[in-house]
């Protein structure tokens, strides 16, 4: 799971204001509007797994084309993006399966 | 003063032609005390500026690609630069407005401008990441014929507002006449750069890169038609949008 915070405009409330978002892998699963808490929550169980799926199959081009442009990068990185791994993966998970809906 | 960051690593990918490539995320969603400039939200696995980034440096024609952010998001710029972009891209810091940014982007090119390495500019908006090869493709074929090009929707679906809240009528020949304008917008490089020096010194300070050619140069700027999914990441909801256009058209981040 992860969580960003920027300025967009509110479709409920048509003003700027800072916006939480969150995605469970590549989807966002769930926006608000800190301005009036106008809530969109989108149900990603059924794309998410095709999508992890994707993901899992293109990583060892994604890390060959980081170890091409940055050994150094990749290798300081590399450590503790794989501990944290199940961590993220166990929140990633949690957030699809409250996205569906009818919970 | 525009800071220029050079990639680390050469990339297997280089770009070849004489037009560059300016995507500007200046002033996109900052503001005092918020996250991140929407332009680095990620959309299907990249920021959005990463895609029209892909898009741009994947058109034949374009040589180099110049990304203007601002001070705070140079960290953000660099990562994208490290490992969204298949091509390096030129970083520079950009100004307080979109006009004094594209300015700042132009200097930085002004020498490559000048020795006629470069002989096209296209202007894109970072906040646009669904732009399609075709479309930047069109509006390069259509500035090097012309000397300006932009992607414009007829604006068909546009009434007027009047003030008690109602509707005025306006009519059909009005509506034939209104194109809604996207970007990336292409010019004539040097010219544009005479332009942009030109209103730099009146203080003319213009709506985007066409209000700023028509206002100082004589040549025509043209409109390609534009894509309705072209659209500029505004509201919330637009991020949605993107989000399912990428899943329907089967695009893919990596």
């Amino acid at each position: 799971m992860n969580i960003q915070e920027s300025f967009l405009r509110c479709t409920a409330c048509d003003r700027e204001a800072e916006h939480v978002v969150v995605y469970a892998g590549r989807f966002v699963s769930q926006i608000r509007c800190t301005g009036c808490g106008a809530v969109t929550r989108l149900d990603i169980s059924e794309d998410y797994l095709p999508d992890l799926r994707q993901r899992i199959s293109s990583k060892p081009r994604r890390l060959m084309r980081r170890l091409r442009r940055d050994p150094g990068e990749l290798a300081s990185s590399l450590p503790r993006s794989t501990l944290s791994k199940p961590g993220r993966m166990a929140a990633e998970f949690r957030t699809v399966w409250r996205s569906r809906r009818g919970r | 003063m525009a800071r220029v960051t050079q990639p680390r690593r050469a990339r297997a990918h280089r770009l070849h032609g004489r037009a560059a490539g300016v995507v500007l995320a200046g002033g996109s969603g900052t503001r005092v005390g918020a996250g991140i400039n929407k332009a680095f939200l990620p959309l299907a696995g990249h920021s959005i500026a990463a895609w029209g980034l892909n898009t741009l440096s994947a058109v034949e024609g374009i040589g180099l690609l110049v990304f203007v952010v601002r001070p705070d998001d140079l960290e953000h710029a660099r990562f994208v630069n490290a490992r969204e972009t298949d091509s390096p891209l030129e970083i520079i810091t950009g100004g307080e407005t979109r006009q004094e940014s594209e300015l700042l982007a132009l200097r930085h090119l002004a020498d490559r401008i000048d020795s006629g390495v470069i002989d096209t500019v296209l202007i894109h908006d970072a906040a646009r990441p669904l732009v399609s090869h075709g479309l930047v493709s069109a509006v390069l074929h259509a500035a090097r014929e012309t000397g300006g090009a932009v992607p414009g929707i007829p604006a068909a679906d546009i009434a007027a507002a009047g003030r008690d809240g109602t509707l005025r009528a306006s009519s059909e020949r009005h509506r034939s006449t209104l194109v809604r304008v996207q970007t990336p917008q292409g010019f004539h490089a040097a010219t544009i750069l005479d332009a942009y020096e030109a209103a730099a010194r009146d203080g003319f300070v213009g709506t985007d890169t066409a209000s700023c050619a028509e206002e100082y140069t004589d040549i025509p700027v043209t409109w390609v038609r534009g894509e309705e999914t072209n659209v500029k990441i505004t509201y919330a909801q637009d991020l949605l949008l993107a989000q399912d256009v990428v899943s329907a058209l089967g695009l893919r981040s990596g």
